[in-house]
């Protein structure tokens, strides 16, 4: 008989060690059942014993040194339950401190009263340390990155300085080129308005133009 | 140049080093980028890990910045503003070249065959303990496969908050979405990473 009950509480302990049990009735069975139970006990503190490792791979502070796995701290609050789904949206954000004060305090209080939700800010600030530490091991083992991009840098600059000179001298050309033309269409202008009433066409004829283009060239 | 100023140069908040850059301190840009190239790579790669260029692309990033540092208004900005322009080359030219994924929900598995990797894998035998490296490169190994599961969306908000240190705010302009979004992404994320971590914690 007794063994039996064993069998079930024993499938329930990853389940309870993560706080995952929400039930209320379920998670009182247990809890009394842990305070009787040496075999089951040792169960629960054999997966203290691996979080623990895991922890100290990934060089993890304990998030509450004075936490401690008894039975008593892992009693339900029932006046607290009520706030539970509203509480655990907003553990992620809580760990970030990107929660609105008020928000922040309704959560900082709740934390304190729930045990269950204290432990799914445990294993989710766990979580991100974890992730924090994965990202920290990735090496980068390429060599003299830093000259190279500033060896780039410095012929980027060179191109840019020589691209200045040449625009510099482009735009210039054209000013002068522009300076002429204009006198030049000015000339032309005249030109046509006072054979308007000939038979001439108003366009310009390309021939004349290329005509009096090579004195303006230089 | 004197070892106490390289030293002091190394241990530098980085909008401090930005501004010896803008005064066109040469020293300051190479230990500028000695301090980013890490950071840089590593979130390239966890944005595409498959990508066989990232070294590259790397580069880019750090050539971008070292040319536009002086652009930099606001120096104690420079994480915001590098990551943008991280974000930026991820955009413009990752996506370009890799075949877009439909987008899935952060439920559901990806495709059958990754489906059936996470449910057929080896729970380890709490009753030993296993040895401490072990399990750590095992670790390891699973955290990567698990944020490279994460949809693209949730991927890049985990790699901005957890790697980068952003805040919301940050990480919302970047991703061009609501602070609500990136805070409500970011706790399903991570709930989908503490699943995959949550065999080795038993
Ligand atoms: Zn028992
Ligand atoms: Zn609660």
């Amino acid at each position: 008989m007794e063994d039996h009950i064993c069998e079930e509480i024993k499938a329930l302990i990853p389940d309870f060690h993560d706080g995952e049990i929400k039930d209320k009735e379920l998670y009182d069975k247990i809890s009394r059942h842990l305070k009787v139970c040496k075999d089951c006990r040792a169960e629960l503190e054999q997966l203290i014993e691996l979080s623990k490792i895991v922890k100290k791979y990934f060089n993890v502070e304990e998030i509450d040194n004075s936490y401690k796995y008894n039975t008593e701290f892992l009693m339900y609050n029932p006046d607290e339950i009520q706030y539970c789904n509203n509480v655990r949206d907003k553990i992620s954000a809580y760990i970030d401190n990107e929660l609105l004060e008020q928000d922040r305090l309704i959560v900082e209080k709740h934390l304190k009263n729930c045990k269950i939700c204290y432990r799914d800010y445990e294993n989710l600030k766990l979580t991100s340390q974890i992730v924090q530490k994965y990202f920290d091991k990735i090496n980068f083992s390429e060599a003299n990155v830093s000259s190279r991009v500033i060896e780039r840098l410095n012929k980027y600059k060179t191109e840019r300085i020589a691209i200045s000179i040449a625009v510099a001298t482009v735009l210039g050309v054209a000013l002068f080129h522009f300076i002429f033309i204009s006198n030049f269409k000015f000339e032309l202008n005249d030109k046509s308005f006072k054979t308007k009433t000939g038979q001439q066409s108003n366009e310009q004829n390309p021939e004349e133009t290329e005509k009096i283009l090579p004195g303006l060239s230089f | 140049m004197e070892k106490k100023q390289k030293d002091q140069y190394y241990s530098m908040p980085f909008p401090d080093l930005v501004r010896l850059c803008q005064q066109d301190d040469q020293f300051a840009l190479d230990i500028l980028i000695k301090r980013n190239e890490k950071i840089v790579y590593n979130t390239l790669y966890h944005l595409d890990p498959n990508r066989p260029d990232l070294s590259d692309l790397t580069q880019e990033v750090l050539f971008r910045m070292a040319r536009s540092i002086k652009k930099l208004r606001n120096p104690d900005t420079f994480k915001y503003w590098l990551n943008q322009i991280i974000t930026n080359l991820f955009y413009d030219e990752l996506r370009r070249k890799t075949r877009r994924l439909p987008t899935v929900s952060i439920d559901e598995p990806i495709s059958e065959q990754d489906y059936a990797s996470v449910v057929t894998r080896e729970i380890p035998d709490i009753g030993q303990i296993p040895e401490e490296s072990i399990l750590g490169s095992e670790l390891d190994e699973k955290i990567k496969e698990a944020i490279q599961k994460l949809p693209e969306q949730f991927r890049i908000v985990i790699v901005l908050r957890e790697l980068q240190g952003l805040s919301y705010d940050e990480i919302a302009k970047i991703t061009k979405t609501s602070i609500g979004t990136v805070k409500s992404r970011l706790a399903r994320a991570r709930n989908k990473l503490q699943e995959h971590i949550r065999p080795y914690l038993q």
